[in-house]
This record gives structure tokens, sequence and C-alpha cells, in this order.
């Protein structure tokens, strides 16, 4: 077992495998822009389908319209995980080495283990060849501090933890990701002015939601109290814009805030954004008794290419409130400013109601608010009125903070990682019985500037030019 | 003809002298005339700035909404970054022998798209915008900077006779590694803040969207450069081949992909909301 856990170490830790799945994950990456996502665009999906037919069985056998949560994605992403850790771990064992060197070698009384020895000529003062010395590791670009009988440079000991901390980020935003798979919920819910929907699947147009996620831990209600469609901050216009407000299960107002783009309502772990907005009918079903039955609300939305309607929108009158089980569609007709549609509520709203009943019954009206349509079972179909509805973006992810916190972390640490100098160096003057000498530590990592022979040279120089000029 | 379009076409006229210059000066090994094409392609950036000055005024926001807008500031950081790269070291100044055709080709391409001012947005106000695309250019003129480099380095290499006042090769390789490595990090940063802009306009982080999955491509890129630069030791010309080649997909996923994909996210670049 040990064997092969050396054996995967020596496998995950290796650069070539750590570059190899970051261009697999890269090459995967851009199979992905070539067709349609379905968890971007479902409809454009099924338009390029029907559109490439002979490349659909390709295409559908890959998975490729869902690249990103493909297995072969997600095993080179578990990979890289894994290699990233690897990597973080080695890292952190050669940061701490270095660190510990920085440490050991800032001491003042520290007499590190000299990498080379210059030489002096006899009779050679201390304190001028070090000066020497100073002078020419200057000029190469390193500022030495002198203390007594020693040139110290020593860079930022924790600057040797920036890598190994970034690769941990890495590895730490790829789990966070993962868990945001598992624990997010992300779903579009229509919301008709004046009323509100609880926070649960059914109440969303389009929803998804991890494996993970509850829906019942934290109870919600999603309201919106107020719609405009124009509604200007900082003299621009932000668009149709809703006053939407969360409620907790009592009904008690947790916050209430309009949405608009980069406005966004947070409340907890829980961000709302405005989608889109379209019109609501609400209506009535009557009882042949002449007592209100049911009561409901249908969104409408402004068709992509202009009809002069909100909707149409089918429903199904079933159960309790009807005798027989009656379909129904409603749509509203929309105003004309010359020749543009109006996406807005007309001044005198209508909706038509159109039904088919079992055995073939058909019926339908315009009917304004108040107005009545008789239905086969002798219940009647009342429109209460016309209003606008709110398609909000409700996503409840409590992992987005953490995200922006390793992605916060990786980048200060990648700065100071490709940036910031790790190296070492220490010139001090050595006395034997025999001979005196400059003797060099040099230390020199990353980003070190400057190779150990560009400074044994620059001494070495030095204090030749040095020993000329006293000679002459 | 409008005072900010005779200026962008002042500045077109330099750039192209600057570029012309450059060749003839690297070819025929005429000092004098490599300085003053850096001179000239420099005093391009003068009408070029008061223009971008002009449309700024003009529209009410920096020059990232359109294609002309936002490939003509592309041009010009890749000539502020011929300025950079010439006062870090002098003597680098050839590099705009790479790196003033580009500018050239870009404001040239700009010039010739339609040039009506895009409006900004409700989910394009934000000063997540400026953050993003004020490294995008950064990270972009790093880039730039670190091909024109690398791509001098590989003349060099290939005819030592030619550019050799230059300093040592060692000395070029360091400084492109450095341009990358500083790109790098401002890709990253355009990269977190778009995704934290795009939560807070959209309510997701990622999408991978055309644009997105195109940056994280070039963030892979020229991470693998600097990976196989710090831990394999590819240095000299597999570094430089890499760093000419890592740059037109950052290119493309600037300007390339707005284009090429029928994206939500390229509004910026084409003005239409797909």
């Amino acid at each position: 077992v040990r064997d092969f856990g050396k054996k995967a170490e020596r496998f995950l830790g290796s650069p070539r495998l750590a570059i190899g799945l970051m261009i697999y994950l890269g090459v995967v990456a851009y199979l992905g822009t070539l067709v349609p996502q379905g968890s971007l665009d479902a409809p454009k999906v099924a338009e390029w389908v029907a559109a490439h037919p002979a490349s659909t069985g390709v295409v559908r056998f890959f998975g490729l319209h869902s690249v990103y949560t493909a297995w072969y994605f997600l095993l080179g992403a578990a990979l890289l995980a894994a290699s990233t850790a690897v990597c973080a771990w080695r890292r952190t064992s050669v940061a701490l080495r270095r660190f510990r060197v920085l440490r050991s070698v800032a001491r003042a009384d520290a007499v590190p283990r000299p990498d080379f020895s210059v030489r002096l000529a006899d009779g050679t003062d201390a304190s001028a060849a070090l000066d020497s010395a100073t002078a020419a590791l200057d000029h190469i670009g390193l500022k030495l501090k002198r203390r007594e009988d020693r040139l110290a440079l020593t860079s930022w000991p924790y600057s040797v933890f920036a890598s190994s901390v970034f690769h941990w980020s890495l590895l730490l935003l790829i789990i966070a990701l993962f868990a945001g798979a598992l624990v997010r919920s992300e779903g579009l819910m229509g919301v008709p002015l004046g009323e509100s929907r609880p926070n649960v699947p059914a109440s969303y147009g389009v929803v998804s939601a991890g494996p993970w996620h509850s829906w019942t831990s934290v109870k919600r209600v999603v309201g919106v109290e107020d719609f405009k469609l124009v509604y200007v901050v900082g003299d621009m216009d932000r668009g149709p814009t809703p006053l939407v407000v969360i409620k907790d299960d009592t009904g008690k107002v947790l916050i209430r805030q309009v949405v608009y783009p980069n406005y966004p309502l947070r409340h907890g772990s829980v961000i709302v954004h405005p989608n889109e907005y379209g019109l609501a009918a609400s209506f009535a079903l009557i009882g042949s008794d002449g007592a209100e039955r049911a009561r409901s609300t249908e969104v409408l939305d402004f068709a992509k290419k202009e009809t002069g309607f909100a909707g149409p929108s089918a429903f199904a009158l079933t159960g309790a409130s009807t005798a027989e089980n009656v379909e129904v569609r409603v749509r509203v007709p929309l105003e004309r400013q010359g020749r543009m549609v109006k996406h807005s509520v007309p001044a005198s709203p209508t909706a038509q109601f159109a039904f088919t009943a079992p055995g073939g019954k058909e019926g339908s009206a315009t009917l304004q608010p108040g107005q009545s349509m008789p239905l086969p079972d002798g219940s009647q179909l009342r429109l209460l009125g016309v209003t606008y509805y709110a398609r909000l973006s409700v996503v409840d992810d409590p992992t987005v903070p953490v995200i922006y916190f390793v992605l916060v972390v990786g980048l200060i640490a990648v700065s100071v990682a490709l940036l910031a100098r790790q190296r070492v160096v220490v010139v001090y003057f050595a006395e034997a019985a025999d001979a005196r000498s400059l003797d060099v530590t040099a230390r020199l990592w990353r980003n070190a500037g400057v190779t150990s022979t560009e400074i044994r040279t620059a001494i070495e120089d030095s204090l030749a030019e040095r020993e000329e000029e006293q000679g002459a | 003809m409008t005072t900010e379009i005779m200026l962008m076409w002042a500045s077109v006229t330099l750039y192209t002298i600057g570029a012309i210059t450059f060749v003839f000066g690297a070819v025929f090994k005429l000092e004098k005339v490599v300085w003053a094409a850096l001179w000239i392609s420099l005093a391009g950036l003068v009408p070029h700035g008061i223009a971008i000055g002009i449309r700024w005024a003009q529209t009410g926001h920096a020059p990232y909404l359109g294609f002309y807008e936002v490939v003509s500031s592309y041009a010009f950081a890749a000539v502020v970054a011929l300025g950079i790269i010439a006062w870090i070291r002098p003597q680098m100044r050839v590099a705009g022998i790479a790196i003033m055709p580009i500018a050239v080709l870009m404001i040239g391409g700009a010039m010739l798209a339609p040039k009506s001012p895009l409006e900004l947005t409700p989910t394009l106000a934000s000063y997540w915008l400026t953050i993003h695309v004020t490294f995008a250019k950064l990270s972009y003129s790093s880039f730039i900077a670190a091909f024109a480099i690398a791509l001098v380095y590989l003349l060099r290499e290939r005819r030592p006779e030619v550019l050799a006042k230059l300093p040592a090769q060692s000395v070029l390789d360091d400084l492109a590694f450095r341009f990358v490595a500083v790109g790098f990090i401002f890709l990253s940063v355009m990269i977190v803040a778009g995704a934290i802009w795009a939560n807070e306009a959209w309510g997701r982080y990622w999408a991978w969207d055309p644009i997105e999955t195109w940056s994280l491509i070039s963030w892979i890129v020229y991470a693998a450069y600097l990976h196989t630069r710090l831990t394999l030791g590819w240095k000299g010309s597999k570094a430089a081949w890499f760093a000419v080649i890592a740059l037109p997909v950052m290119v493309f996923t600037l300007i390339g992909v707005p284009i090429a994909y029928n994206s939500i996210h390229g509004a910026y670049l084409t003005g239409v909301k797909q």
C-alpha cells in the first residue's frame, strides 16, 4: 500500500501531469463552446439538434451539450484537484524549509555554511572589503545591509509560502465549486404584483437544485409589492423594476428592496435578481351557486416575435373546483402606439379566454375585469384583473462567500509568488590562521534576479579593482 | 469629419509610419531610425489619447463599448506597452517591430467599424465594469509586451548579427517572463472581477458563456507557460515560442469571441443583446 501511495504521489505530483491536465481541460472547455450548452439555453440545444441532424449522434455520444458536467470533464477536474493537492503539499514542505533558512540566516549571530569564498589579499581590512562588496553587489541590484562584520539581504520570509497558499487556494476553489453544485439552488420564479410565492420548487417555472439542497431548512416567501416600468437611478433608467419582499413563514418581513441589474436583493445565502417581466391575469372560478370556488393568476410573457398579445398561457381547471376538467387558454391584447406594441398593462385591460371541455365543447370570450364567461358545467370564469408580474432569478448558494474569499486569497498569493523575490545573500568576513576571505552564502530560489556566478564575479572584480588601485 | 475622427486618422498615420520606420531601422541596423520610429509611434498616442478623451466626454463612459472603442483602446494599450518597454529597457525599443504592426491592424480595424456610440445599459452600469475592463487592457498590454520581446528573442537567436546592441538573450528571456507573470496576475484579477460582477448582474458567477470559457482557456494557456518555466525549467526559445503562440489566444478571447459566438456577454463589443 505504501509503495502504491508513493507511486500515486509521484504520478499526481508530476508537473507534466498538471500541465497536461490543464491543457486537456482547456481543450474540453473549447469543445463546449462549439455547441450550445443545455445548462445555458435548452431551447438553443433543441434548435441546434434540429439544424445539425448529421452531427447529433456524435454530439450526443460525447455528451457535448452538457460538456461541463460530462464524466470526462469532471474526471479531469478531479485529477487536477488531486494533482494540485499533492503539489500544494510539496510546496508547503519546501516553503517551510526555506522559511527556516531565511529565519536562521537572518539571525545576527548565525554563521551559515558558505557557498563560496573570495580570498582577500594579505592585510586587507575587513571593513574595506565589505565596503567593496557592498558597492559591487549594489551595482548588480542587491542592496545588502551592513551588520558589523557581515552584509545580509533576506527577502520577506513569508513570501516563500505564497506558491503553496496559491495551490491550496486552487484546491479549495475546486472543492467549493463542487460543494456549490451540491447545495446550490437556482431558478426563475414568476411573481405577480401584489402576490407572493413560497420558496419551494413548485413556485418556480425553471429550477435546478443540488442533491444536498434543503428547501425546508429555511422557509421563505418571496413577494412583489410594487412594480415600475421606468426606474431612474443616477440619471439612468434601470428598466422594469420590482419591489421585492422576502418574508418568513409567519409573514414577518425579513427584507424589502427594489431590484434591478447590479442591485440584487440579498438575504442570507439567497440572492434575487430581476430577470424579465410580463403581464398577469388573475381570475376566479364562480360556482353555479354564485360562490367563489377558486382563485388563481396566470403569468403571460411578451412573445419574442411580436403578436400584439401577452401570452397565451394554457392551464387546466381540474379537481374540486370544476365538475369537468377544462383546458383554458388566456392572453391579453396589448395597446399600440403607432406601429409599436406597448409592453405594458393597457389603460383598459381585457383578457381573451378560450376553453376546451370534454366532448369537444368549446367557448371563448373577451373579458374586462369583473366580467365572467360561462363554462360547460354551469360555473363561471371571472376576470379579476390584469397587472404586471416580475420573473425573478432566485439563487440560494451558501458557498459564494467562500468562493470569493478563496479567489481573493489566491489572487494575493499568486501575485506574491510571481513577483516577490525569494532569496537570501549573506557576505561575511572570515579570518583563519593563514588567510582572510569574504565567505558568501547565496540561496537564490525564485525571482532572484541574479545568479551565484554574477555575485561571485561582482565581488571578485570589485576587490581586484580595489587592490589594483591600492597597488597603484 | 469630426475632430475625433480626424485625430484618429492622424494617429493611424503616425502608427503606420512608426511601424514602417521600425522595420526599416531594424533591417538596415540604423539606430537613429529605430529611435525615430519609437518617437513617431509614441507621438501617435497624443492624437489617439485626445480622440479617446473626446469620445469619453461625448458618451459619458470609458472606451469599452462597441468594436470601434474597444479595439481602438487595445491599439492604444499596445503602443503604451511599447513605451513602457522602452522606458524600462531603452535598448528594447526595437520591440516596436512586433508591436506596431499589431497596433496598426487594430486601429485600422477600429476605423473600419461603425462608430455610433453604444448606450450604457443597466447591466453594464457598474463599477465592476471599470475594474474588469481596466485589468483586461492591462493584461493584454503585458502579454503583447511579452509577445514582442519573445519575438525579438527568436529573431536574434536565428540572426545574432541583427539587433546586436540589445541586452543579452537571458535578459530578454527574463523580461518576457516578467511581462507574462504580471499579465497573468492582471488576467486573474480580470476573471475574478468578472465573476463577482456576473454574480451581481445576473446571479451566477460562472455560466460557461463562450467569453468566460475563452478567458479560462487564456488563463490556462498562460498558467501552462508559467508552469513549464517554473517547474520544468523551460527557458530561451521554448519559452519564447510559448509566449508568441499564446498571444493570439488572448486576442481572440478579447476581440474574436464576441464576434464569433452568439453570446449575451458579447454585447459590449457588438452592441447586440442576443
